[in-house]
C-alpha cells in the first residue's frame, strides 16, 4: 500500500507546487486572479443556462403552448445576459489580463533573476544543475499562464458539473450512469495512455537532442568553414540518420501502446456516452414514460455536456502533474541556498591596504576525482606585483577564483587582512577586486554604465569618457558617432555601438580606471592580440594598476619577468616561487620554459645586440 | 490579388513537397479528417432531427436504434483507425518528411557561399527560416487537412438548413461574411501591436540571458550590473503594458462584434428566435427540425471558427515559406565548372596577382592588389597588425571566398578551374576559431567518418594527435579515440580545455596526405612549453608539404623561409627574417617590442 501513500505524498507536492504559483500570482495582482476565477464560473454558467435553462423553457413552451412573446422576452433577456458576459470577459481577456500577467511576470522573474546571480559560479559547471535552471526559467512566463488557466478552468468545470449533476438527477437519476462510463475511462484508460505517452517521449529524448544539434550545427557561421573544409558533415548525417531510425523504433514498439490506449479513450469515454444516452432517453420518452418529450432534448444536452465536463475536470488533474513537475525545478531553484550567499551578512572590509592569504588551499570541482588545486599556500603583500605562470590546466583560473570568493575552496582558507573570507559580506569582499578578464563582456547598455559596471548618473558620462580616452578607445567610439551614452551591442537596438575585442578588451580594462578597488586581477589578454597591441594593453594593465596589489596569469614569460615574485603552477601544486632572477638562477622548470621560449629571440639579440 | 496569389503558390508549393515524399500520409491524413467533417455534420444536425422526430412524431423506437447504432459504429471506427493512423503511421512518415527536408536543406546550406554569412539580412531572413524547418511541411498538409474537414462541416450543414430551413442559410452567410472581414482587420491590428512589442519582447529575452548563460555569471557576481538589468527589464515591460494599453480598445471592439453581434446574437438570439415562431406560432418546422436547425447553427458556429483560423494560419505559412524559397532560391555564385581541371597531387605553385577583396556591404576593401608567389615546400609566414586582413588572405586561398579583383593561381590554373571540394581537400588547416564536434575524437581529427576496425586509420590519427602534443592527454582517456566529445549528446561527454581542444584542432592539419598546411594563429591558448613542442612537431611534418602560417608570436613566424608583413590590406614588406631584420621597417619594430623584455632578462 506504499505505493497509494507514494501516489498520494505526490499528488500532495504537485498541487503545492500550483499553489505556489497561483500564491505569486496572487501576490502581484489579487484581482486578475479573483476574476479569472469568476469569470470562469460564469462562462460555465452561461453555457449551462443556454444549454438547459434556455432550451428547456424554448422547447417547453412548444409542448405548454406558452405564448410567443414570452419566449421572445426570454430569449431577448438571454441575450442581453450574454452580451455583458461577453463586453466583461473581452474587456478582461484582451486589456486587464495581459496587463496583470507582465506584472506577474516581472515578478517571477525578478525572483528568478536574483537567485541567477546568487548562486556560486560552481553551479554554472554542474551540467545538470544548470540545465534545470535554465528551463526553469526559460518557461517560467508560460507556465504561469498554464497554472492559472488550468485552476480557473477547473472551478469553472466543476461549477457546471456539479449543476449538470442537479439537473439530471431532477430529470431522471438513472440516467447519472452514463456520466460514469466516461470517468472510468478517465480513470483507467487515460491514465495509462498518458503514461506510454510519456514512455515514448522519454524514449526519443536523445535522438531529439541529436537532431536538434545537427540541424543547429548546418546553419551556424561558427562551424561554416569546417564544413566546408572537410567531410565531418557526413559524420553528423550519420548520427542524424540513426537518431531518426531509433525514433522510428520508439513508434513502432512504444507507440503501438499509445495508439491502443487512444483508441480506447476516445471510443469508450468520447463516442459510446452518447448514443447510449440516446437510446435510454428514447427509452425513458416513448417505454417508460418518466420524461416529456420536450425534455428529450433537455436530457441529451444535459448528458452530452456532463461528459464534456467530467473531461476537463480530470483533464485538470493531469494539466496539474505537468506543472506540478516544472515548477518543482524552478523551487528547488529557489530553494537553493548558495554556499556563498551574497545575502549573508558579514563585515565589511576596512580601508585597510589588503594582504591577503591563501593557507593550504584546495579546491575539486565538484563531480571530479581529483583536485584541481592542493596544498596552495600563498601570502601577497600590499603593493606587491605577482605572476601566475603555468602548463594550460594547471589550475591558474581556478586559483583567481578562489581569491575572489567565486569559489570557496573545498580544504584551506582563504584570508583578508587575517581575517577568513567568509567572514566577509560577499558584495563588499568582492569590491576589494578590480578584474580583467580574458573572455570579458559587455552589456547592452551605454556604454558609461559598461565602464562603471552600474547604472551611471549623467554627471559621470564626463569621467567615462575620461577613461574611455585613457585607455585608447574613445576615439574609435566617437568615429562611430558615439559617445558614453551609446549602447553597445547590436542585442536590440540596431543602431548599438559594435567593437572588436581588442577594443572591448580595453573597456574592460577601463573598468579598473574606474573603480576603486585595491588588488587588480588580471588574466593577461594575449591570445589574439598583435604585438603592437598586446604591448600597449600591457602597458596599460600596469598603468591601472598602479599604486594597487596586482596578480597577473602571464601566458608570456616575457612579461612575467617583470613581477615582484612568480608563482610557477603544476598538476595545481606550487612547483617554484621567487623573483625571475631567483628562479633564473635556480635552474629549475621556469628557467627551462623562459629558455625555450626566448630561445629564438635570445639568438636574434645575440646578433644585433 | 496578387498577395493572395502568392499565398496560394506558396501554400501550394509546400503541399507539392508532402505529396512528393509521403504521397500515402497526406492521403490518409486528408481521408481521415474528411471522416472526420462527414461525422459532425451527421450528428449535429441529421442524427438530432432523425431522433427527435422519432421521439416526438412517429413515437417509434427503431430509428433511434438506427441512428445510435450508425453514430455508434460510425464513431468507434473513425476514433480506432486515428489512434493508429495518429500515434504510429504518422510519426513515422513525418520523421521521414522532415529528414527528406532537412537532407535537402542542409546540403544547400553547406553549398551555400560562405560569403552569404556576412550578410545579416540574407542571414537572418533565409538561413534562420531554413533552420527553422522541423514540422513546418507537416504543419502545412495539417492546415489543408483542417481545412477540408470544416469545408466539408460547414458545406454539410448549409445543405441540410437549405432543405430544413432556406433562411438559415442567409443568416450564417450573413455571419460568415461578416465574421471574415472582422477577421483580416483584427488581424492587422494585432500584426501591428506584435511588431510594436517585438523589440521590447528582444530586450526581455536578451537580459534573460545574460542572467542565464555561464558566459556573463562572472561579471554579475564581481560587479552592482544586476541592479540596471533589472531596472531595464522593468522598463521593457512597462512599455509592454503601453503597447497592450494602446491596441486593446480596437481588439476588444472587434471581439464583441465577432464574438457577440455576428455569433451568438444573429445566430442563437435572432435565428433562434425566427425558428421559435416558426414552430410555436407558424407550425411550419417540425420539432425536430427546430432542434437539428438549432443545434446546426450552433455547430456551425464553432466549425466556422476553425474555419477561419485556417484561412489565417494559410497567411502566417506563406510569411514562412516565401523566406523558405528565398533560401532554397539561392543559387551559389561559386558554382564548379562543367569540366574541372585535375587537382594535382603534390604541392605546386600558389600565385596571387594583383588580388583585392571588399565585404559585401563593405565600402572599404580588406585586401588591396596583393602579390605573392609561394613556391611549392615553401614555408611562410604572414604576420601583421590585427584587421590587416591576414584572416581573409587564407580565406580567399582556401576559396571560401572568391577575389573581387586579381587572380589566384595553383599550379598555373585559376583556382576556379578545379572543383571546390577537390581544391580544398589539398589543405590541412587549423583555424583560431576552430570548433569540436558532437562525434568521437578520431572523427573530430580526421573530420570524417571513422570505423572503429579501420586499424591504419586510426593510427595515422593517433600520429597526428602526438605531433599536435596531444599524445599524453590521449593516453588518459579511458575510451582512447572512441571518446566522444561534448555534451550535446550525452552527459557523459568529454569536455576539453581551451589549449586541449586547440591541440585536437592542430592535429586535423596534420592528419590529412595534403600538399599545403595552414594554421591560422594555432599557439594562442597554447602555453609555452606546448606552443614549442607545436613548432617543432610542424617543421618535421611540413618537410615535404607547403606551410602557410599566420601568427603573433615572432619567434615562431621566425622559421619561415619568407615572411609576409601585412598592414591595412596591403603588404607591404616581405622577405626572410633576416633581410626584414636589416630592412628595419614595420617587422623589426615588431619583432623587437616583442623580444624586448626576453632579452633584458
Amino acid at each position: 500500500m506504499a505505493s497509494k501513500k507514494d501516489t498520494y505524498r505526490q499528488l500532495r507536492s504537485y498541487w503545492s507546487n500550483n499553489m505556489f504559483f497561483l500564491g505569486i500570482a496572487y501576490r502581484t495582482a489579487p484581482r486578475r486572479v479573483v476574476l479569472q476565477f469568476i469569470l470562469s464560473m460564469l462562462n460555465y454558467g452561461i453555457d449551462y443556462l443556454y444549454a438547459i435553462l434556455f432550451v428547456s423553457y424554448v422547447f417547453g413552451a412548444v409542448e405548454h403552448g406558452t405564448p410567443y412573446s414570452h419566449v421572445l422576452i426570454f430569449i431577448a433577456a438571454m441575450m442581453s445576459l450574454s452580451f455583458l458576459l461577453t463586453l466583461v470577459y473581452e474587456w478582461f481577456d484582451k486589456r486587464y489580463k495581459p496587463v496583470c500577467d507582465l506584472k506577474i511576470s516581472q515578478e517571477l522573474n525578478r525572483m528568478l533573476f536574483e537567485k541567477a546571480s546568487e548562486v556560486e559560479l560552481a553551479c554554472y559547471e554542474d551540467a545538470e544543475f544548470y540545465d534545470k535552471y535554465t528551463r526553469a526559467g526559460n518557461e517560467a512566463d508560460t507556465r504561469m499562464a498554464g497554472v492559472l488557466d488550468n485552476m480557473t478552468n477547473f472551478f469553472g468545470a466543476l461549477t457546471s458539473f456539479v449543476l449538470l449533476i442537479f439537473t439530471v438527477i431532477y430529470l431522471d437519476p438513472i440516467a447519472l450512469i452514463f456520466m460514469i462510463l466516461p470517468a472510468v475511462t478517465k480513470l483507467t484508460i487515460t491514465v495509462r495512455r498518458n503514461q506510454a505517452l510519456y514512455d515514448l517521449n522519454k524514449a526519443n529524448t536523445s535522438p531529439v537532442r541529436v537532431s536538434k544539434y545537427v540541424n543547429r550545427i548546418a546553419y551556424l557561421e561558427s562551424f561554416a568553414k569546417e564544413l566546408r573544409l572537410s567531410n565531418i558533415f557526413r559524420v553528423m548525417l550519420g548520427r542524424y540518420d540513426q537518431a531518426v531510425g531509433q525514433m522510428r523504433g520508439n513508434f513502432l514498439v512504444l507507440g503501438r501502446r499509445v495508439a491502443k490506449y487512444r483508441a480506447l479513450d476516445d471510443v469508450f469515454g468520447r463516442i459510446l456516452p452518447f448514443p447510449l444516452a440516446i437510446m435510454y432517453a428514447a427509452l425513458s420518452v416513448l417505454v417508460l414514460h418518466r420524461i416529456k418529450a420536450f425534455q428529450f432534448i433537455v436530457m441529451l444536452n444535459a448528458i452530452n455536456n456532463l461528459s464534456r465536463s467530467v473531461a476537463e475536470v480530470s483533464g485538470f488533474f493531469t494539466k496539474l502533474q505537468e506543472n506540478g513537475i516544472y515548477i518543482e525545478n524552478v523551487r528547488e531553484f529557489l530553494r537553493y541556498e548558495p554556499v556563498i550567499s551574497e545575502k549573508q551578512a558579514g563585515i565589511k572590509p576596512d580601508g585597510e591596504e589588503p594582504r591577503l592569504e591563501l593557507d593550504q588551499v584546495g579546491f575539486t570541482y565538484s563531480g571530479a576525482s581529483n583536485p584541481i588545486l592542493s596544498g596552495i599556500s600563498l601570502k601577497v603583500e600590499p603593493g606587491e606585483k605577482i605572476a601566475l605562470v603555468g602548463h594550460n590546466g594547471a589550475g591558474k583560473s581556478t586559483l583567481i577564483k578562489l581569491m575572489m570568493r567565486l569559489y570557496d575552496p573545498t580544504e584551506g582558507v582563504v584570508r583578508l587582512n587575517g581575517v577568513a573570507a567568509g567572514q566577509y559580506e560577499v558584495q563588499g569582499y568582492r569590491e576589494v577586486f578590480g578584474t580583467v578578464f580574458q573572455d570579458c563582456k559587455v552589456m547592452a547598455m551605454p556604454v558609461a554604465d559598461n565602464v562603471f559596471m552600474r547604472r551611471a548618473s549623467e554627471g559621470e558620462y564626463k569621467q567615462a569618457e575620461e577613461v574611455l580616452e585613457t585607455v585608447g578607445v574613445y576615439s574609435k567610439i566617437s568615429s562611430l558617432g558615439g559617445s558614453a551614452a551609446s549602447v553597445m551591442t547590436r542585442e536590440f537596438d540596431d543602431q548599438g555601438l559594435v567593437l572588436s575585442g581588442g577594443e572591448v578588451q580595453k573597456i574592460s580594462i577601463g573598468r579598473l580606471f574606474a573603480s576603486d578597488s585595491r588588488i587588480a586581477i588580471l588574466d593577461e589578454p594575449s591570445s589574439a592580440l598583435d604585438p603592437v597591441a598586446e604591448y600597449q594593453m600591457f602597458e596599460l594593465l600596469l598603468q591601472a594598476s598602479e599604486g594597487r596589489t596586482v596578480i597577473f596569469i602571464s601566458h608570456r614569460l616575457s612579461s612575467a619577468a617583470l613581477a615582484d615574485r612568480i608563482v610557477l603552477l603544476e598538476h595545481g601544486r606550487i612547483a617554484e616561487t621567487g623573483s625571475h632572477d631567483e628562479l633564473m638562477a635556480r635552474g629549475g622548470k621556469y628557467a627551462d620554459m623562459f629558455h625555450k621560449q626566448a630561445a629564438y629571440y635570445k639568438e636574434e639579440a645575440l646578433n644585433i645586440g | 490579388m496578387g498577395k493572395r496569389a502568392e499565398i496560394i503558390r506558396n501554400n501550394w508549393f509546400m503541399l507539392g513537397y508532402v505529396f512528393r515524399v509521403v504521397p500515402r500520409y497526406a492521403v490518409v491524413h486528408l481521408f481521415m479528417q474528411a471522416l472526420f467533417g462527414l461525422f459532425d455534420v451527421m450528428w449535429g444536425i441529421l442524427l438530432i432531427k432523425l431522433v427527435v422526430d422519432a421521439v416526438t412524431i412517429s413515437q417509434s423506437f427503431t430509428p433511434v436504434l438506427l441512428a445510435a447504432g450508425g453514430y455508434l459504429l460510425y464513431g468507434s471506427l473513425i476514433q480506432i483507425a486515428a489512434g493508429y493512423v495518429y500515434e504510429i503511421f504518422a510519426p513515422i512518415q513525418l520523421q521521414k518528411l522532415d529528414k527528406a527536408m532537412q537532407e535537402e536543406l542542409f546540403v544547400k546550406a553547406i553549398k551555400m557561399d560562405y560569403s552569404r554569412y556576412h550578410n545579416p539580412e540574407f542571414f537572418n531572413q533565409f538561413v534562420w527560416a531554413a533552420s527553422q524547418t522541423e514540422g513546418k511541411a507537416a504543419a502545412v498538409l495539417d492546415h489543408a487537412a483542417a481545412l477540408l474537414k470544416n469545408i466539408i462541416t460547414v458545406s454539410g450543414i448549409l445543405t441540410a438548413l437549405l432543405v430544413l430551413n432556406p433562411l438559415g442559410v442567409v443568416v450564417v452567410l450573413v455571419g460568415m461574411a461578416a465574421r471574415f472581414i472582422i477577421t483580416v482587420y483584427s488581424n492587422k491590428v494585432r500584426f501591428r501591436s506584435e511588431l510594436e512589442s517585438k523589440p521590447l519582447e528582444r530586450k526581455k529575452s536578451y537580459i534573460s540571458r545574460v542572467f542565464y548563460l555561464p558566459d556573463y555569471a562572472k561579471e554579475l557576481r564581481t560587479s552592482r550590473i544586476a541592479a540596471p538589468l533589472m531596472d531595464d527589464y522593468g522598463d521593457a515591460n512597462g512599455a509592454m503594458q503601453q503597447v497592450v494599453r494602446k491596441y486593446s480598445p480596437r481588439i476588444i471592439v472587434l471581439q464583441v462584434l465577432n464574438n457577440y453581434v455576428f455569433r451568438v446574437l444573429l445566430m442563437d438570439g435572432v435565428y433562434f428566435a425566427y425558428t421559435a415562431y416558426q414552430v410555436i406560432v407558424l407550425h411550419t418546422i417540425s420539432y425536430g427540425t427546430f432542434a437539428a436547425v438549432t443545434n446546426g447553427v450552433w455547430t456551425m458556429g464553432w466549425s466556422l471558427n476553425n474555419l477561419i483560423d485556417s484561412v489565417t494560419a494559410f497567411q502566417k505559412n506563406n510569411l514562412y515559406i516565401r523566406k523558405l524559397r528565398g533560401f532554397l532560391e539561392e543559387e551559389p555564385q561559386m558554382a564548379d565548372s562543367s569540366h574541372p581541371a585535375v587537382m594535382p597531387e603534390s604541392p605546386k605553385e600558389i600565385k596571387l596577382s594583383n588580388v583585392s577583396f571588399t565585404y559585401e556591404n563593405s565600402g572599404k576593401p580588406t585586401l588591396v592588389d596583393i602579390n605573392m608567389t609561394i613556391r611549392p615546400k615553401e614555408k611562410i609566414a604572414i604576420v601583421g597588425y590585427n584587421g590587416a586582413g591576414k584572416s581573409t588572405l587564407i580565406k580567399l586561398l582556401l576559396r571560401l571566398y572568391d577575389v573581387t579583383e586579381g587572380e589566384i593561381v595553383y599550379d598555373s590554373k585559376n583556382i576556379k578551374a578545379y572543383r571546390a571540394e577537390d581544391y580544398r581537400a589539398q589543405f590541412g588547416v587549423a583555424f583560431q576559431d576552430f570548433q569540436l564536434f558532437a562525434a568521437s575524437l578520431a572523427e573530430n581529427v580526421w573530420m570524417d567518418q571513422v570505423a572503429e576496425g579501420d586499424r591504419e586509420l586510426n593510427a595515422r590519427v593517433v600520429q597526428a594527435l602526438h605531433k599536435a602534443d596531444f599524445g599524453e592527454r590521449l593516453s588518459r582517456l579511458n575510451r582512447g579515440l572512441q571518446t566522444e566529445l561534448t555534451r550535446e549528446f550525452s552527459d557523459e561527454g568529454q569536455i576539453f580545455s581551451g589549449g586541449e581542444a586547440q591541440k585536437i584542432a592542430i592535429a586535423r592539419a596534420f592528419v590529412r596526405p595534403c600538399s599545403v598546411l595552414i594554421l591560422d594563429e594555432p599557439s594562442s591558448a597554447l602555453d609555452p612549453i606546448s606552443e614549442y613542442n607545436l613548432n617543432r612537431a610542424m617543421l618535421e611534418a611540413a618537410g615535404d608539404k607547403t606551410v602557410i602560417f599566420i601568427s603573433h608570436r615572432l619567434s615562431t613566424t621566425r622559421l619561415a623561409d619568407r615572411i609576409y608583413m601585412m598592414e591595412h590590406g596591403k603588404i607591404i614588406e616581405s622577405g626572410s627574417h633576416d633581410e626584414l631584420m636589416r630592412l628595419n621597417g614595420s617587422y623589426a619594430h615588431l619583432f623587437q617590442l616583442q623580444a624586448g623584455r626576453y632579452q633584458t632578462a
